[in-house]
């Protein structure tokens, strides 16, 4: 309007300049707070290992109680394709358990939220499959369904459809009551609500989820493999563990351990992409 | 004009036990009578048409709390009404049920004369918080009203755009609600909120989580940036300045149980200036508005 020329462009250059400090400000906040995240756990690491190796020297251990970390290396680099091989049939028992979790979770958690019914049937049951230790199902398992891929994907699934079925469930649930009144007066159908409301605002609580069964899925996976199999990181450290080869053992912990952590990690960059908008949403104005 | 003659009774009739409801039926009688529609000169059939409404709300162990008792108001097309009282007094019960997101116990609700009127969906409303949705930008946070009632993305956007340089906004389409002060925030929430076009606009104390400066800014911006020609609009503050800054007619309600006090008509000039403030007709009306609160607050 004609009448406040002068006062809107002073609020908007003002709020221009807050904004772009802003977006300054968080990159270096960013940045400074994953060298202050990882770079820590990342030396302390690499003290630990440098320990490990100077102990195992020093005091002079045998090679088949604890190899030096050399000796672990060395493994993995003189014959990589056992680690690559056997690594990539337990990750393609994890990713497609994973995918099977994922799926179902959200079925189950939609179901939930759009049938209180469903809800009171399926939720307790949710609750006493996670009571049973599923290292015990594993031998039902192989006589069910034999040593191949399925066992090991259905005990991926039980590990992990948990934490993603109740991630999105919580997720949904935790709308804030006036977003919802909000929506209502403008005449939102429930429909609309659930993909343009509910759906987005459960992503952060998904992405907890995800990132939890993204860990466990690698138990999952090794205990799988521990009951029968034929190939797998898990088999490796079973079958290696009982003639004694410590440092394949170790080797494979290794790389099973930086596949948990890649998907973690790959989680948590999809993540960061995705909610970036998400952060410091009640930073201001909204403090009541 | 103001009903002031009703005040002394009002005043002097209120009970140590604001929860006793007997008390309250025996001192405020269900006549039509007693209503602000009883004000003359309102011939058309007004945009909101609250009658007799009253609401409680259920407490475990304890009696009910009465959030709003006995409340009539019209309010017409063009008009801008401002409802002032204190914290707690029932303000926000009665908008949620004009808004239709609440249904009164005893009483009823018209939109342009329609008793049963769907009013859910059919009245706009911005609350005390912004609301905004941190995932989408400025624009499509502006637009979601127009994308829920099915308007095609290219025209909602056109609309929205329009508006938003009247609003102070267009810079900021973009821009995710993170990024913006609160003011800018609260200019957002009411863009989306009245870009639908609906008869009746609901405001919730919508300046509450501002600061001073930003608040009287706004005060002011809103006076001048809303088109109130074809608009009903209702505004909820605690503010007896900001309420005669903005409003053609102000109500006072009381503490909980709500009722209204007192209506006050207010004849000042519009566009009215930051300085109305030191104008004697201001002053007088100001005084009324704060003794009919303080009347009401002092035991």
């Amino acid at each position: 309007m004609s009448v406040l020329p002068q006062t809107e462009n002073h609020v908007s250059s003002e709020s221009a300049t807050v904004a772009s400090r802003r977006q300054t400000v968080s990159i270096w906040n960013r940045l400074a707070g994953y060298v202050q995240n990882w770079g820590t756990a990342v030396v302390i690491a690499l003290l630990g290992l440098v320990v490990w190796e100077l102990s195992v020297r020093l005091f002079d251990v045998q090679e088949w109680l604890l190899p030096p970390v050399s000796k672990i290396l060395s493994e993995l680099i003189t014959d990589p394709p056992l680690f690559i091989s056997n690594g990539w049939v337990t990750l393609r028992e994890i990713l497609v358990g994973f995918m099977v979790s994922t799926t179902f979770g959200f079925v189950m958690a939609t179901g939930m939220f759009w049938s209180r019914l469903l809800e009171r049937s399926v939720y307790p049951f949710l609750i006493a499959s996670q009571t049973v230790p599923v290292f015990t199902l594993a031998p039902l398992l192989v006589i069910w369904t034999g040593t191949g891929m399925t066992p090991k994907v259905v005990i991926v699934v039980l590990f992990t459809f948990f934490p993603i079925t109740i991630g999105l469930m919580t997720g949904l649930r935790s709308v804030d009551a006036d977003m919802i009144a909000m929506f209502r007066t403008l005449g939102a159908s429930k429909w609309q609500m659930f993909t343009k409301l509910h759906l987005p605002s459960a992503l952060p609580y998904l992405f907890a989820g995800l990132k939890v069964a993204a860990v466990v899925s690698v138990i999952g996976a090794v205990i799988g493999e521990w009951i029968g199999a034929s190939a797998g990181l898990g088999w490796l450290i079973k079958t290696s563990g009982s003639r004694y080869q410590t440092d394949k053992v170790f080797a494979a912990i290794f790389t099973l351990s930086v596949m948990a952590s890649m998907m973690f990690i790959l989680i948590s960059l999809v993540q960061a992409r995705m909610l970036r908008h998400y952060h410091q949403s009640d930073s201001e104005g909204a403090t009541n | 004009m103001s009903q002031t003659s009703e005040i002394p009774s009002n005043v002097h009739s209120r009970n140590e036990d604001s929860f006793s409801r007997s008390s309250v039926n025996a001192n405020s009688p269900r006549s039509h009578s007693r209503g602000i529609s009883a004000a003359p000169a309102r011939s058309e059939i007004p945009a909101v048409s609250v009658r007799n409404a009253s609401k409680s709300f259920p407490r475990s162990d304890l009696p009910p709390v009465e959030a709003i008792v006995d409340v009539s108001i019209d309010i017409d097309l063009g008009e801008f009404v401002v409802i002032v009282g204190p914290s707690g007094c029932g303000k926000s019960t009665l908008l949620n049920i004009i808004a239709g997101l609440a249904e009164p116990d005893i009483g009823s609700v018209s939109l342009q004369g329609d008793d049963n009127a769907e009013r859910i969906g059919r009245v706009a409303y911005m609350h005390q918080i912004d609301l905004l949705l941190p995932w989408r930008n400025v624009l499509s946070n502006a637009t979601l009203g127009l994308e829920i009632a099915g308007i095609p993305r290219a025209d909602a956007d056109a609309k929205a755009t329009e508006l938003a340089q009247r609003f102070g906004i267009a810079e900021f389409l973009n821009a995710y609600p993170a990024t913006l002060s609160g003011g800018m925030r609260q200019r957002v929430a009411l863009l989306r909120a009245v870009l639908p076009d609906r008869n009746v606009l609901l405001l919730d104390e919508p300046f509450k989580a501002l600061d001073a400066i930003t608040r009287a800014e706004l005060q002011r911006w809103l006076s001048d940036v809303l088109d109130r020609t074809n608009r009903a609009t209702v505004m909820v503050t605690h503010d007896v300045e900001e309420a005669l800054m903005l409003g053609d007619r102000v109500l006072v309600m009381s503490p909980r149980p709500g009722r209204i006090l007192l209506e006050l008509d207010v004849d000042l000039p519009r566009p009215r200036p930051r300085d109305v403030v030191r104008e004697p007709n201001f002053v007088e009306l100001k005084w009324q508005l704060l003794s009919a609160l303080s009347g009401e607050s002092v035991r």
